[in-house]
């Protein structure tokens, strides 16, 4: 259903309604400012290791944090909002097609810069490191803007 | 009944009483929606929602599970997949009905 919705009363509260929740699937600026910031750390372990001749001694423990904190969040985020969306990308159509593309995007950019250290390349890797994680960020915010629009559609099948 | 233009939607007249339609699809895209955000969501007072999320209960449109979060109790409402498949063949009744309407002022 399209622009159209709005002419009859009903259809304009059915899309009014989905436009309110689909606000929910939406994260605020912080939080991309948050995970841009991550991903410079995560993205750029080879690089911070090259530089260490013992490495990064305990970065698997690190990581492991990160992703129960994240994970914690997202459940709190989830109780506190009085809206459960569906998890699964699959349930959103829109953000279903686009998001193999974000995941290829990232996997390329992690991956240069993982060769780039390890053919010695490490000022290009740290040049390289943040349009990676900015490119991956505005692949995500993009997955949720998908996402968005899907529920406002009302093409959502959780 | 059937939508007049030949779509596929089918009237649900348990949809055209009060914020059911809106309840309804604002849970359409949720997995769970708490009691007092669907409230807010829709617009309307807590006893229409309590109202009419149980007659959508009874009806077995809609799921509705009490909990907690802390030591506050919060209730959750769920649309159920018969109240799914009940919503999406309304709406498409009520766009037939839209078009049906609309039709003649276009030619």
């Amino acid at each position: 259903m399209g622009d159209a919705v709005s002419d009859t009363p009903e259809l304009a509260r059915v899309a009014a309604a989905r436009r309110a929740l689909s606000e929910h699937a939406g994260f605020p600026t912080s939080y991309w400012v948050v995970t841009g910031a991550a991903l410079v750390l995560m993205a750029g372990i080879p690089i911070w290791a090259s530089f260490l001749p013992g490495g990064l001694p305990g970065v698997q423990w690190a990581l492991l944090g990160v992703a129960a904190a994240a994970a914690a969040w997202a459940v709190l985020r989830r109780r506190r909002s009085g809206v459960a969306l569906p998890r699964s990308v699959r349930a959103y159509p829109g953000a279903r097609r686009v998001r193999p593309l974000v995941f290829l995007v990232t996997l390329a950019g992690l991956a240069s810069i993982h060769l780039l250290v390890g053919n010695g390349q490490r000022v290009v890797a740290l040049v390289v490191l943040v349009p990676v994680a900015v490119l991956i960020v505005l692949g995500n915010m993009w997955v949720r803007a998908r996402m968005r629009d899907d529920i406002a559609a009302g093409r959502v099948t959780p | 009944m059937t939508a007049p233009g030949g779509s596929a939607g089918v009237r649900h007249p348990i949809f055209e009483t009060g914020p059911r339609l809106a309840l309804c699809a604002l849970l359409q895209g949720a997995d769970w929606v708490e009691f007092g955000t669907a409230r807010d969501l829709v617009g309307v007072s807590d006893s229409a929602v309590s109202k009419h999320s149980r007659t959508l209960e009874d009806a077995g449109y809609l799921e509705i599970r009490k909990g907690s979060v802390g030591r506050r109790p919060r209730t959750w409402l769920r649309l159920s997949g018969t109240g799914r498949a009940a919503l999406v063949s309304h709406l498409a009744w009520l766009a037939g009905l839209r078009d049906a309407v609309d039709a003649p002022r276009q030619t």
